[in-house]
């Protein structure tokens, strides 16, 4: 494994602590969601922080995919972690979604930002699969895959943080992100 | 909205510097904490040098439980005599002593593994493997970053595998010479180090005792 110039575990750590960050932001824009689908509009008490975020939650969604973009690249040219094939079909699906959304804010053509949510809701399947597959690699198969197998777990942090883990994180805040900067007129207070 | 409009700028600017700020300090945490963990005072070297004499194997075929002649090329073929350590850094060789064997490649984060080696261990408490055989196990495809490391603590723990284990190389070169099939992977060999079979997978006891007894009649697998 070659030398890396950042600990593999600082840097494991920091994306971890990033991680716990999305997934409060995921669960509560999911319970938010599913409030206003049953009641058909948000708490009065969020509005004026959601109406905060719209403004920058395209950046914001951008953010997301081109720091896991920048975590994968990390770990496989200066950790030399290899990686899977499920690690390769997230990197499919994450790469063109920075790249994209940085188009659109660099175009300010919000709409180009349809394409990155579609993806990452592929990217949402893909990861959770290959997450249930390293908890329970048994389900998929009768033995290990010695050279490279996608049930193997290059990170581990605090024994649950893995990489794909923490690409469902990336995917879903673009799925939170990108529809709150496009969908919908603003609740704004009065 | 007037309001809300002409702030505009400067909310934004507020929200992403607070994005900046967490990322920041996510970063500094990092640091902070990750420097300051020791080194485990229990660690040894979890991998070493391994001397391989002889001819590699055939790639291991992509078949399920234990191989026969006829799906598996390796069959009759003298498996490469290895040379290396234990944990504890005793000389273990695996070679043509005359006594008929089964040699585990085991990989710590492997979860198929993890259900073998007690299963294993728990056949040779009981007596089950056949007088005059012996069993060896190899540590390897170790990687630090992966679940259940180290393996020596693993091997050592509770799962009372008492088997003699040596430390792969950092390249995996026993696994490799013996045809690296997907873990737990058996190679069972008679006395003089002539491959009967090989095996990929987890098998459960009855199959694992079969295996045995068929490595102990010295009889190749499907003759």
């Amino acid at each position: 494994m070659p030398a890396a110039s950042l600990p593999v575990e600082t840097v494991s750590l920091f994306l971890a602590l990033l991680f716990v960050g999305a997934m409060i932001i995921i669960v509560t824009a999911v319970v938010l969601g599913v409030i206003r689908l049953a009641t058909g509009r948000l708490p009065a008490a969020v509005l004026p922080l959601v109406n905060e975020v719209r403004p920058v939650a395209l950046v914001l969604a951008f953010i997301a995919p081109t720091t896991a973009m920048l975590g994968s690249l990390y770990y496989s040219e200066i950790a030399g972690f290899d990686p899977c094939h499920l690690c390769w079909v997230q990197r499919f699906l994450m790469y063109p979604s920075s790249i994209l959304l940085g188009v659109a804010l660099l175009m300010k053509r919000p709409s180009l930002a349809w394409l990155p949510f579609q993806l990452s809701l592929v990217g949402l399947g893909v990861s959770t699969y290959h997450r249930v597959e390293q908890q329970w690699p048994n389900l998929f198969s009768e033995s290990c895959d010695p050279l490279n197998p996608c049930s193997g777990r290059w990170v581990n942090t605090w024994g649950f943080v893995t990489i794909p883990t923490m690409a469902f994180a990336a995917f879903g805040l673009v799925c939170v992100f990108v529809p709150l900067s496009l969908l919908g007129p603003k609740e704004a207070t009065s | 909205m007037t309001s809300s409009s002409s702030s505009g700028g400067g909310s934004r600017g507020f929200i992403l510097a607070i994005v900046a700020v967490c990322m920041l300090g996510a970063g500094l945490i990092a640091v902070v904490i990750s420097t300051g963990a020791g080194d485990d005072p229990d660690a040894v070297e979890t991998t070493a040098p391994v001397t391989i004499e002889g001819d590699i194997l055939p790639q291991m075929p992509s078949v399920g439980g234990v191989t026969n002649a006829s799906n598996d090329d390796a069959i009759g073929q003298t498996a490469p005599r290895l040379v290396g350590t234990d944990f504890d850094g005793n000389e273990v060789v695996i070679e043509a002593d005359g006594r008929p064997k089964a040699v585990y490649f085991v990989a710590h984060w492997c979860s198929h593994c993890q259900a073998e080696v007690p299963v294993v261990a728990s056949l040779i408490d009981q007596g089950k493997l056949p007088e005059g055989m012996d069993v060896y196990g190899v540590s390897t495809s170790v990687n630090a970053g992966q679940g259940n490391y180290p393996p020596n603590r693993w091997l050592d723990g509770a799962d009372g595998w008492n088997v003699t284990t040596m430390r792969d190389s950092e390249e995996n070169e026993a696994l490799i010479n013996f045809g690296a099939g997907g873990f737990p992977f058996v190679v069972y060999l008679d006395g003089d180090n002539t491959v009967l079979a090989r095996s990929a997978g987890e098998l459960d006891s009855a199959g694992i005792e079969q295996a045995w007894a068929l490595t102990a009649g010295g009889v190749p697998s499907g003759s």
